[in-house]
């Protein structure tokens, strides 16, 4: 963008840029689109033919977000834990993953051929399939309301080895040998030059991971038996109405909850843009 | 450079939403106040106290309505020191019965439970339910069952007794703009109408501008399977052998019969007429908001939901009145609609003081006060009749006139299997099954309502024959 606009002067530069600003403001709007919709149900009062819009800007119920809290004041500890899950899971995740990756794509063992594919093999059981068995585990180990039972069974992931072990074999394989010659142990060739040179897949890990985790739904519901130990995906259920609907406090709940996500991508754009990115330049 | 036009972007983007806001014409501001909905606000949970039994009570009743469940429970807590119920929302109906389905191998299960009617079959398939009628029986407390209304007991009468405490119970009605019938030369105060009349007030209703576009349609509609067993119920004819399952174990589904054809090609006729507007599936909320705003002029919806109806009205500002009349039928049919809702289930997983804290929940909760509390807090019906004779309920019928017609619907006739209950273990895929009848039919993808029920039916039956076959007695 930068080469191009240098190219051009005067008038054309200007209406290229207006051009592109309107391409920019239309994309902004189409993806915030949800969130001003949510925010502006959560506004308009409890009834059940909201407009599009608030048609009145001066009669806007900014109340409905304290009610959210009136309601359930419980919705902090709710994000809260879903925030200690999701982290929790994440970096289990990047940990076992990092791992045995490590292991499936530069060390040599008997068997590790038959170990990738059972790694494989675990994405394609679905999580249905061992939902049952692994919440009866959770209950015999009475793990029920605790973030144990919420965290420990998603810490291995095949898809995460699978998506590091093929990201590894990417790197120059001479960088291990010049590092082992060097004498730099295995862990230390991991740790310091591995993992740096791997951010771009570690952090589409970590993102992805993270997020499936926080929208969990089924699993905290059948592991959670006190609401104080709900995650906020489920939580936020108890504001949905039954036989009417009328949407004020469940958008504002909604909109509470998306804000420690959103503030999180917010904050860390810049890296993951940058992590991903260094990586694809680099290949 | 490139800081500055990111910038820029974001605040010009701003700006433009900002922009978007003012622009919406400010119609009706002298209106815009929302109206308070039926509803108590702030509902912390009132602590345990010490050397109190705990009760674990499961719920799926969210929203407004669910702090009136928490209310509720609290009134109770307070009102005296052996129980203490603590309530769990399970998030709906659905999750609690599968939570207590995958509860049944691992032991953790409620002590009380609310489930919807649609989920009937399946808890006594749990075989961890003791029937209410037990403690009912113990306590010589049949008087209780007596005053029940009729048409609520029956429908959690299954197999002879009474397997669950009714709780919260509400009927399917045909909502009407009472200023627009008048307007249009109708009388509202006919509750009474057969599917012609109908048909003959959505076409006096319908509002065509001068190049004939309709700005405003006689009614609204949207598949719900609930309206459906609703007309099966007010022609007392059964949805499924033996006896819609109320005495015996539902082996299979008739509902691809004359009068749910006659149902679907009544809908059909008016949205080719261009005196109905077809909402979709899923299109309940965007109907009853049509209404309020009189974009329609007649919708159905259900009972608890009339004082959101009603707000919603005002809200709107267009002069919309809102009453209700009975569900529409086939001449000289006088039958009496069918409740939906949720009862009160106890099990026998805990101990036997919780149970007997349960029971007491559950004796507490149909005494009259507490009914009518509930019923004039929701929009439900209270359980026990003995409630109407309540200050409460007697200043929220004087309220709420339309509320009397919905009682009258449920007293119309007398209680046959055919209108009292539908009881199956695969009932909410049934539901399902119709209503993808119903949208098939209206959108055209099927030709023939026939046709579209008999897919129907055929489907609803392939599933029930497989959950009877997981499940022993």
């Amino acid at each position: 963008m930068s080469v191009l606009s240098h190219s051009r002067r005067g008038p054309a530069r200007v209406r290229y840029n207006i051009i592109i600003y309107a391409l920019l403001i239309l994309a902004s709007i189409i993806l915030g689109f949800p969130l001003i919709f949510a925010l502006s149900l959560a506004l308009q009062g409890p009834v059940p033919n909201p407009s599009l819009l608030p048609r009145d800007l001066t009669q806007l119920d900014w109340g409905v977000f304290l009610q959210v809290f009136e309601q359930q004041p419980q919705i902090i500890r709710w994000i809260f834990n879903s925030f200690v899950v999701a982290s929790g899971v994440t970096l289990g995740v990047l940990f076992t993953s990092s791992l045995m990756a490590y292991a499936l794509s530069y060390l040599k063992f008997p068997g590790k051929t038959l170990l990738l594919f059972f790694a494989l093999g675990s994405l394609m059981v679905p999580f249905e399939a061992t939902l049952i068995p692994n919440y009866l585990l959770v209950a015999r180990l009475r793990w029920s309301d605790s973030f144990q039972g919420l965290i420990l069974p998603f810490v291995a992931s095949g898809f995460g080895v699978f998506l590091l072990r093929q990201y590894f074999l990417t790197l120059p394989r001479d960088l291990y040998d010049a590092a082992l010659v060097d004498g730099c142990t295995r862990l230390r060739y991991l740790w310091s030059i591995l993992l740096p040179l791997s951010r771009p897949a570690l952090a589409t890990l970590a993102v992805y991971t993270f997020l499936t985790t926080w929208n969990q739904f089924y699993w905290p519901l059948l592991v959670t038996n006190s609401t104080e130990w709900r995650t906020t995906q489920v939580g936020i259920t108890v504001f949905r109405n039954f036989e009417f609907a009328v949407f004020n406090i469940q958008m504002a709940a909604t909109l509470i909850v998306m804000l420690p996500t959103l503030l999180l991508l917010i904050l860390g754009q810049r890296q993951l843009v940058s992590g991903l990115t260094a990586g694809a330049l680099k290949g | 450079m490139r800081k500055l036009g990111l910038f820029v972007s974001a605040a010009l983007s701003l700006v433009l939403v900002l922009v978007t806001f003012m622009a919406v014409p400010m119609v009706s501001m002298q209106n815009a106040t929302p109206v308070p909905a039926p509803t108590l606000t702030s509902v912390p949970l009132v602590a345990q106290q010490a050397g109190e039994v705990e009760v674990t009570f499961w719920y799926g009743l969210g929203g407004l309505l669910g702090n009136v469940v928490i209310e509720t429970v609290n009134m109770y807590n307070d009102s005296q020191d052996v129980y203490y119920v603590n309530p769990v929302f399970q998030s709906s109906y659905d999750d609690t019965i599968n939570r207590i389905n995958a509860g049944l191998a691992s032991g953790e299960l409620p002590d009380l439970a609310q489930v919807f009617e649609a989920g009937s079959q399946r808890m006594i398939d749990t075989g961890r339910i003791i029937p209410v009628q037990t403690f009912f029986d113990r306590d010589g407390l049949q008087s209780v069952i007596d005053d029940m209304e009729p048409a609520v007991r029956a429908n959690y009468t299954i197999n002879g007794i009474l397997q669950s405490a009714p709780f919260n119970s509400s009927t399917a009605m045909l909502f009407i703009d009472r200023a627009a019938f008048v307007a249009a030369g109708l009388n509202p105060d006919q509750t009474l109408n057969t599917f012609d009349e109908i048909k003959e007030y959505a076409r006096a209703l319908t509002v065509r501008d001068a190049s004939g576009n309709v700005t405003r349609h006689g009614i609204g509609l949207y598949p719900e399977g609930w309206f459906f067993e609703q007309i099966h119920a007010a022609h007392e004819v059964p949805m499924g052998t033996p006896d819609n399952g109320i005495t015996g174990r539902m082996e299979q589904y008739t509902y691809n019969d004359s009068i749910g054809v006659e149902w679907l090609e009544f809908m059909k006729s008016m949205v080719d007429e261009g005196t109905a507007i077809y909402f979709g599936t899923g299109g309940g909320n965007a109907a009853n908001a049509a209404f309020t705003n009189g974009e329609t002029s007649m919708t159905f919806s259900s009972i608890a939901g009339l004082r959101t109806l009603i707000a919603g009205a005002e809200r709107a500002g267009v002069g919309v009145e809102v009453g209700t009349v009975f569900m529409p039928r086939r001449p000289d049919t006088a039958g009496k609609t069918i409740v939906g809702g949720a009862s009160l289930w106890i099990t026998d997983a805990g101990s036997t003081e919780a149970q007997e804290g349960a029971w007491d929940f559950i004796k507490w909760a149909l005494t009259p006060e507490v009914q009518a509390f509930w019923a004039s807090n929701t929009g439900y019906y209270p359980v026990v009749q003995a409630s109407y004779e309540t200050e409460i309920m007697q200043a929220a019928l004087v309220a709420y006139p339309q509320f009397q017609v919905a009682i009258d619907q449920i007293r119309l006739s007398e209680i046959a299997f055919a209108n009292t209950a539908h009881i199956s273990g695969t009932f909410v895929s049934m539901r399902q099954d119709v209503i993808t009848a119903i949208d098939g039919y209206l959108t055209g993808a099927i030709p023939t309502a026939q046709e579209a029920l008999d897919i129907a039916v055929a489907t609803s039956n392939e599933l029930l024959t497989e959950y009877n076959s997981t499940v022993s007695n």
